[in-house]
């Protein structure tokens, strides 16, 4: 339908639509530091800073290093967590792994660029109970496997991300993520409206928050191709992770933004951020991993 | 209800004073047509009291017994000046003729004086005969097209007849023909308007201090009242332009009892493009029909019957066949497919004036508005296999599939309406209004049928009818009014009233009072000082977001979630005559919008579903500016310089990080020129200029890279992906600013009597200096880098029509 109303449009205006360059005004938008990283309990503090750039201008080569940035990051108590340059991961690294609970605030500055800052809260673990596995209903393709888990959501507000993952060492880089699907209406949530799965589509990774169950046990049943559960080779695992409340805001929006880019009928989505005076994500996770053993 | 009246009556004539007093009254008409003359002034010059004609023609004054004298005017009409000793009510029908043959040119029917007299602020009157003047776009007179050159209002995007006023959102204007509600005021997708100038009597405007009989919008009100027809002789014109041709026809059926007008459009693209197509074809036109009726029983009793009927229609079809005969066998494949759509309003309006008594005038109108949209699609795809061995099984398989969607809204109306003129002092209205609304937001019907005589019946082989989308609803709106037109002194005039709706859907009720204040303080016979407040509510809302007209657009009621629209706007102004045909009138406006909607961040009306209230967010909304128009309404060069300074922005909790952000049609400046002139009966020129500030978008202007290492989404990036990602800075929605707009269009008529009538060459160049004007912006690849890029619909086009008016 769409289809047919542009090439209407099209045939209307094809003697006289024409295309001109003209001035982009946005170049004078001024160079923000940005800052991207993830403090997960399960891997050591790494932040990537970098500049932004004009969106018409090709990708500069990033002058933030060691010598010209500094970069500071303190816990709750104002305490220094030392921070060293690690030209391989292009980035801040440190030699400690956060702990739940913990608070941590990120202050950026480098040379012709204002200062940015972020603050992040390490969410509480998450517990996954119990993992029941069934013979699920076929679809047109393949049979599916159904899995049950349910963990106990605590009192205050929680956000969450469930993916389904493979170690293989079949795979380059040793994962692969395992799609699934879900009735669960949780994956719909109307929060902020953004993001949300339909039930015919397929998840690698599912965002939800706790407004449907919180404090309550909860249970979700989620199903994927029998054929991807194949433990001859592989092991699979089960991951929840407790998310903070940017991270999540920013895995939904962001996901949308893949989704919508490339529509011309869609609201721009706005990605979004937790740097202040500056742009980019830090968000914060506590994973919780189970193995899925064939019975 | 009688009752009601009754009691209402009697309260507001408290206070009319005791002296004995006699009331003239009747309808004012124009000679040669006899069609009502709408506000032509009534004017005692003894006692200084004066009435303006309705919107029937209809005036009553009274005044104090002895004598009088009465002048009848109307711009460009010869005023008559009737002497009278007054001793009884009298009743005094007059018909004013003899257009002023000065060197003028009368382009508007707001006399300089009646602006600076009228309590009305807001209000603009627009000539049919002005809007036939300007330059058409692709020759083709627009009605609302003419009513975006207007101060305070704007235009959409390139082209297009969508209308923003003071801020308003293009949902939030009540577009009424002959009092019944348009929907899709819309042709091609909104490059033309429903509304045919040829059918077209007047036009009233108001962008602000609405009086009290209006409600149900929150922006404006455009009163669009067709033509009644020619009760003593017959008229008519016909029209051939480069993509449409027109024809109109009036006069009388009893001559000076019933008379009638009818007029139809239809363009002809789809006649034009037939002749090239071969087994894929494609057509689209749209058609109007404008159709009045008009009957006087007696002076007291008329009665109107007013039909609209329009509608676009498109679609495309397309066959395939492929033979492919060898030795071993033959096969046969056959496509077929067939798309339709259409689209449009039906309205129909039956109104009945009846005089109870020279001061009490009386309208009672039952309506009937129905727009649908409407999209078919059947496809049917065959296979017959012949195999030339015996050993094979032929094969034969047909499969058909229909889809058809259908969407609307229709409203049955009722309404009856009250003038009651006790004293010159006072013109009281009242009325009351019941609607039933049907919204029907999209229904889905998909059948497939398939047979196969290689499968059994049951694997297959079978018919299934699919039936899904939303259910109807419908709802009840109701309103009741009162005002009064109160001259409280020589210099002091306030029209006051009050505006009370309810809305009932789906078990919810939503009321409302309205309160409405118009004053005007006179500080000399051409200088007024004014000032307005007006309250309204609106229970409907329209589903959109794009920047062209769709026909998808969808009406939906209030929910439970989603409130009723509302807006408070205060205005005050100054109207000043210059003398001599110049007039100016200033005014400032501010204006607060609340639970206004906008699609929330990634979401399409592509996407709407049974949940589509998920898909928008309630906010609030500002609007403030200043407007200023310079009129010359007489001469040989007429026209208008309008300049608007204003500013429009949105604050919704969720979009935008909660921040206020500028609204799509936020324009700083907005500028018109206006110019008709007129050197002699053989030729007129006329030209528009416009210019304002380019419409904000969301854009992004700053590009950062984030590093991806376990940002998973849900997308391709698999679990392994540790690398960076480039993707836009978020930095509000709205955010960057296309280049302005601006525009000259001119255009040429050469008029020459001809034996049976008079024909007339129009020349029209839309954008003369082929300015390429934003319509869409767009980030294009160029070496190493990329630029921006302005996508621009219409540049220069020319254009020429002929008419034959008779």
């Amino acid at each position: 339908m769409k289809n047919i109303f542009l090439l209407l449009i099209i045939c209307l205006s094809i003697c006289s639509c024409k295309d001109k360059e003209i001035e982009f005004t946005g170049d004078e938008a001024k160079t923000l530091l940005v800052l991207s990283s993830n403090f997960s309990t399960d891997s050591i503090i790494k932040i990537h800073v970098s500049k932004s750039y004009s969106v018409i201008k090709s990708k500069p080569k990033n002058d933030i290093n060691d010598s010209n940035t500094t970069i500071t990051l303190k816990d709750a108590k104002g305490n220094l967590i030392p921070l060293s340059y690690s030209e391989k991961s292009n980035a801040f690294v440190s030699t400690e792994k956060p702990k739940q609970g913990q608070k941590f605030t990120i202050e950026a500055s480098s040379k012709g660029v204002d200062s940015a800052s972020a603050s992040v809260e390490i969410p509480e673990e998450v517990a996954i109970q119990n993992v029941a596995m069934s013979a699920g209903s076929s679809d047109d393709y393949s049979d599916r496997t159904e899995i049950k888990i349910s963990f106990i959501d605590p009192k205050e507000n929680n956000y969450y991300k469930l993916t389904l993952y493979k170690k293989s060492e079949l795979v380059s880089g040793g994962y692969l993520a395992v799609e699934y699907k879900s009735k669960d209406q949780i994956f719909r949530s109307s929060y902020s409206g953004i993001g949300n799965i339909r039930e015919d589509e397929e998840i690698k990774v599912g965002v939800f928050n706790d407004e449907m169950f919180s404090g309550k046990e909860k249970s979700i049943s989620i199903n994927c191709a029998s054929y991807d559960l194949n433990f001859s080779f592989d092991k699979v695992y089960i991951k929840l992770e407790t998310i903070s409340k940017d991270y999540f805001l920013f895995l939904k929006s962001f996901s949308q933004y893949l989704e919508t880019d490339d529509s011309p009928f869609t609201e721009p989505v706005q990605i979004w951020s937790n740097v202040i005076n500056g742009a980019g994500i830090v968000g914060a996770s506590t994973p919780f991993i189970v193995e899925i053993k064939e019975k | 209800m009688k009752k009601f009246i009754a009691i209402a009556l009697l309260l507001l004539s408290f206070g009319l004073q005791a002296q004995e007093k006699y009331t003239i009254s009747g309808i004012v008409k124009e000679a040669s047509s006899g069609e009502a003359l709408i506000g032509a002034t009534v004017y005692d010059e003894t006692t200084k009291a004066g009435i303006s004609t309705n919107v029937y023609g209809f005036y009553s004054l009274t005044l104090p017994k002895g004598k009088h004298t009465i002048s009848f005017s109307f711009v460009g009409y010869n005023t008559v000046i009737k002497e009278i000793d007054l001793s009884k009510d009298l009743k005094i029908n007059i018909e004013l003729g003899g257009v002023v043959e000065l060197e003028e040119v009368v382009v508007s029917a707001n006399s300089v004086s009646k602006k600076v007299e009228s309590s009305q602020m807001s209000l603009t009157n627009i000539n049919v005969e002005k809007i036939k003047s300007l330059p058409a776009f692709m020759g083709e007179s627009d009605v609302i097209k003419t009513i975006q050159l207007l101060p305070g209002i704007q235009s959409g995007s390139e082209g297009s007849s969508g209308i923003y006023v003071r801020g308003g959102g293009p949902d939030q204007n009540l577009l009424m023909l002959d009092g019944v509600p348009v929907y899709n005021a819309n042709h091609l997708f909104g490059f033309f308007s429903v509304f045919n100038p040829d059918a077209v009597h007047y036009v009233d405007v108001y962008k602000g201090g609405f009086p009290a009989r209006f409600g149900g919008r929150l922006s404006s009100v455009i009163d669009i009242r067709m033509k009644e027809g020619n009760m003593k002789e017959y008229h008519g014109s016909v029209s051939v332009g480069i993509i449409s041709s027109k024809i109109n026809f009036e006069g009388p059926i009893i001559k000076d009892r019933t008379s009638f007008n009818i007029s139809a459009r239809r363009t002809y693209i789809d006649l034009l493009i037939k002749p090239f197509q071969k087994s894929d074809k494609f057509g689209y036109y749209f058609y109007d029909l404008n159709a009045k009726i008009n009957h006087k029983f007696s002076d007291k009793s008329r009665l109107f019957l007013s039909a609209y009927l329009g509608s676009d229609k498109g679609g495309g079809e397309s066959n395939d066949k492929e033979t492919i005969d060898d030795s071993s066998r033959k096969e046969i494949k056959k496509d077929k497919s067939n798309n339709n759509f259409d689209w449009g309003n039906k309205t129909l309006a039956l109104r009945w004036n009846y005089i109870f008594s020279p001061k009490l005038f009386s309208n009672t109108t039952v309506t009937y508005s129905k727009y649908d949209f409407g999209l078919d699609f059947d496809s049917s795809e065959e296979r017959y296999l012949k195999y030339s061995t015996s050993s094979s099984v032929d094969e034969d398989y047909k499969e058909r599939t229909k889809f058809k969607y259908t969407s609307g809204i229709y409203d049955f109306a009722y309404k009856f309406d009250l003038d009651y003129l006790p004293n010159p002092n006072h013109s009281i209205k009242i009325g009351a209004s019941y609607i039933y609304h049907s919204f029907i937001p999209g229904e889905n019907i998909i059948s497939v049928s398939k047979t196969d005589n290689l499968k059994p019946k049951g694997a297959g082989n079978e018919d299934v009818t699919y039936n899904y989308g939303n259910k109807n609803i419908y709802a009840h709106e109701g309103a009741a009014y009162i005002e009064d037109d109160y001259k409280i002194s020589e210099s002091l005039k306030a029209n006051v009233g009050l505006h009370y709706s309810l809305f009932n859907v789906q078990k919810n009720t939503y009321q409302s009072f309205e309160p409405r204040l118009a004053v005007r303080y006179l500080v000399n016979e051409d200088l007024s000082l004014k000032l307005a407040y007006s309250k309204m509510q609106q229970y409907i809302h329209l589903l959109s977001n794009s920047t062209i007209s769709m026909p998808t657009d969808l009406w939906l009621p209030v929910t439970k979630r989603i409130k009723p629209m509302k807006s408070t706007q205060y205005a005050l102004g100054a109207a000043y005559n210059l003398g001599n045909g110049y007039d100016f009138t200033v005014e400032g406006f501010y204006k607060e919008m609340d639970n206004l909607i906008e699609y929330k961040d990634g979401t399409t009306f592509f996407s709407y579903n049974s949940k589509w209230e998920d898909l928008v967010e309630m906010g609030k909304g500002k609007a403030y500016g200043i407007e200023l128009q310079f009129n010359k309404t007489v001469g040989k060069t007429t026209g208008w310089i309008g300049y608007t300074l204003s500013k429009t922005d949105r604050d919704f909790p969720t979009i935008n990080y909660g921040k206020t952000f500028a609204a799509k049609y936020d324009r700083r400046h907005d500028v018109s020129i206006v110019i008709t002139h007129k050197p002699s009966k053989k030729i007129d020129f006329g030209m528009t200029w416009v210019y304002g500030t380019g419409n904000s978008l969301t854009m992004s202007t700053r590009n950062m890279d984030l590093y991806l290492d376990k940002f998973i989404v849900n997308d391709s990036y698999t679990y392994t992906d540790k690398s960076n990602m480039k993707i836009p800075i978020p930095e509000g929605r709205n955010n960057y600013r296309a280049p302005a707009y601006h525009r000259l269009d001119f255009s040429v008529n050469f008029h020459k009597k001809k034996k049976y009538g008079t024909r007339t060459w129009n020349i029209s160049v839309y954008n003369v200096y082929n300015r390429s004007n934003p319509f869409y912006l767009h980030f294009s690849n160029k070496g190493d880098h990329k630029v921006l890029k302005q996508t621009s619909l219409f540049t220069i086009i020319p254009s020429v029509s002929y008419i034959f008016t008779f």
